[in-house]
């Protein structure tokens, strides 16, 4: 086959079917895919650096802005590294509402994907459906912690607001019509036509292709692997909490509907035991301070393993923070599985990992004297960190 | 299962509410962190506000010849007050917080927009 047959082309950054600025560079032989390659970092807002001018407390809202729907897991991953360096312990009913709080992102987070995703195939009436019943928990957030998105529920050392018995009845209810709602969600997104046709046997990402891209998240536990750092790891209060871990073999599309889908139920009974047997007590012990030394903290997101990383050494203000979205590790076998397929399939095999991107964005080398940008392979950026290493310790 | 839903739709009261037109069915809850409110007779100028903001958008502007023959007993030693540039603002209440006089409050009252700038400025 000569060259000609060849056609390649860029899928982004401004697309219809991508929700934010990323590109894919596609080459295509006719309808089908042969080679398709990310290019991230249209949103990079320098973040890390930001908040190395920020103390701990200023910092932890700059943290929540790095995702709109996952703030609360950014904000409270921050809260709980910045809390194992500053050596505080939380108190039992701040670990709880943490819970509470996560489960309720986890149910909106969750019901958007699958909104988004009913739009990518064109089934648009089955997004409005989902996105009608998300506004429960919406309003749920709103109530409990005074805004639909960027909480602001978290301070280093515990949580602002408390949770009354009004709140608590009006979150109940809530609840209880929520149930039902999700049932009849369940039963369209399970036996619909359109998303069978469209998603049944799409992406199929093996469980060995999501161990060699190290997936993580739900997009990892539909390929089989059985993995959830609230039950392998737990972290504020899931260790007194039951709940099951959802696990799919398939790894296509649809495996990875259905198990959200699943996980929505079991992020309700979370919140119904939270609900049940939050504990009595004060919801916040004081960190004041400057603080010495590092600390690593990894919490389960919506999307998957959401990673922090600050070290102070002797100030308020971070010397360094790293933050690891779950979309930079799930973008990639994206790109892998999309070998193969039609164009037509490149937005719903891209929103079944439920990308964030303006998460991820976060790092671009420049040369400052040539003023070129350039992508760093693994090898490259090992050598760089052992380089930098060295002559900080010289 | 769908065409049972649609047809339910037909019959149902739009969810959509027409806002800013119609405001009947919206709810605004009590925590919103919406508008803030400054009393400024209660201000003590502490600063504390402008130095917890985590946007950096309380500025603490000296008080006006004619502001400063009118303190009260209270406030005497103020020489300057918060003023608050919403444009910036990430309305996260942590002012609310460190407030020792409880005089910089958030209300839930969340209709903003302005064509003018300096309406969008909280407490001068």
């Amino acid at each position: 086959m000569s060259k000609r047959d060849y056609t390649e082309f860029n899928l982004g950054p401004q697309h219809p079917a991508l929700k934010e600025p990323e590109t894919f560079r596609v080459v295509v032989e006719g309808e089908r895919i042969v080679k398709a390659e990310a290019i991230l970092g249209h949103t990079h807002r320098g973040i890390e650096k930001v908040a190395e001018q920020r103390d701990y407390n200023k910092a932890l809202y700059l943290a929540e802005r790095i995702c709109g729907i996952c703030s609360f897991a950014h904000n409270a991953n921050f809260a709980r590294a910045v809390e194992f360096v500053a050596d505080v312990e939380v108190p039992e009913r701040a670990q709880y509402l943490r819970v509470l709080v996560a489960e309720l992102e986890r149910l909106h987070s969750h019901m958007l994907w699958l909104g988004v995703l009913a739009h990518e195939i064109g089934f648009d009436t089955f997004y409005f459906l989902v996105w009608n019943d998300r506004e429960l928990v919406m309003d749920a957030l709103e109530t409990l912690t005074g805004n639909r998105v960027n909480y602001g529920m978290n301070d280093i050392g515990g949580v602002r607001a408390d949770l009354t018995p009004d709140i608590k009845g009006l979150l109940m209810r809530k609840l209880d019509e929520l149930g039902p709602r999700l049932e009849k969600i369940k039963e369209i997104a399970l036996k619909n036509k359109t998303v069978i046709s469209r998603t049944k046997g799409v992406g199929v990402i093996s469980n060995e292709l999501a161990r060699k891209t190290c997936v993580t998240g739900p997009t990892a536990r539909s390929s089989g692997i059985n993995w959830d750092l609230r039950r392998d790891q737990p972290y504020f209060a899931y260790g007194d909490l039951d709940f099951d871990v959802k696990v799919s073999t398939d790894g296509d599309v649809y495996s990875k509907i259905t198990l959200r889908i699943e996980e929505l139920f079991e992020s309700m009974r979370i919140i119904q035991q939270v609900l049940e047997h939050l504990p009595e007590g004060r919801i916040k012990t004081d960190v004041r301070g400057k603080l010495d030394g590092s600390a690593v903290s990894r919490i389960e997101a919506p999307r998957g393993e959401n990673f922090h990383y600050v070290d102070f050494r002797n100030s308020k203000e971070p010397y360094r923070m790293k933050v690891r979205a779950p979309t930079y590790a799930n973008v990639v076998s994206s790109v892998e599985v999309l070998v193969g397929h039609y164009i037509s399939d490149i937005p719903v095999i891209v929103a079944a990992n439920d990308p964030c991107f303006s998460c991820t964005d976060r790092t671009l080398v420049i040369d400052r004297d040539t003023e070129r940008y350039q992508i760093l392979t693994a090898k490259e950026l090992r050598k760089l960190s052992i380089e930098t290493t060295k002559e900080e310790i010289m | 299962m769908l065409i049972i839903e649609l047809i339910k739709n037909l019959f149902r009261r739009p969810e959509t509410v027409k806002y800013p037109y119609e405001t009947e069915g919206l709810n605004f809850p009590e925590r919103l962190r919406a508008l803030h409110i400054i009393d400024q007779e209660s201000c003590i100028g502490c600063r504390k506000c402008a130095r917890a903001c985590p946007a950096y958008v309380i500025e603490m502007v000296p008080l006006t010849e004619d502001e400063l023959e009118a303190r009260t007993e209270k406030i005497k030693k103020k020489k300057v007050k918060p003023v608050i540039d919403l444009t910036a603002c990430i309305f996260c209440g942590v002012c609310e917080d460190v407030c020792p006089t409880d005089c910089l409050n958030l209300t839930n009252h969340i209709v903003l927009p302005s064509g003018d700038k300096e309406e969008l400025e909280v407490g001068d």
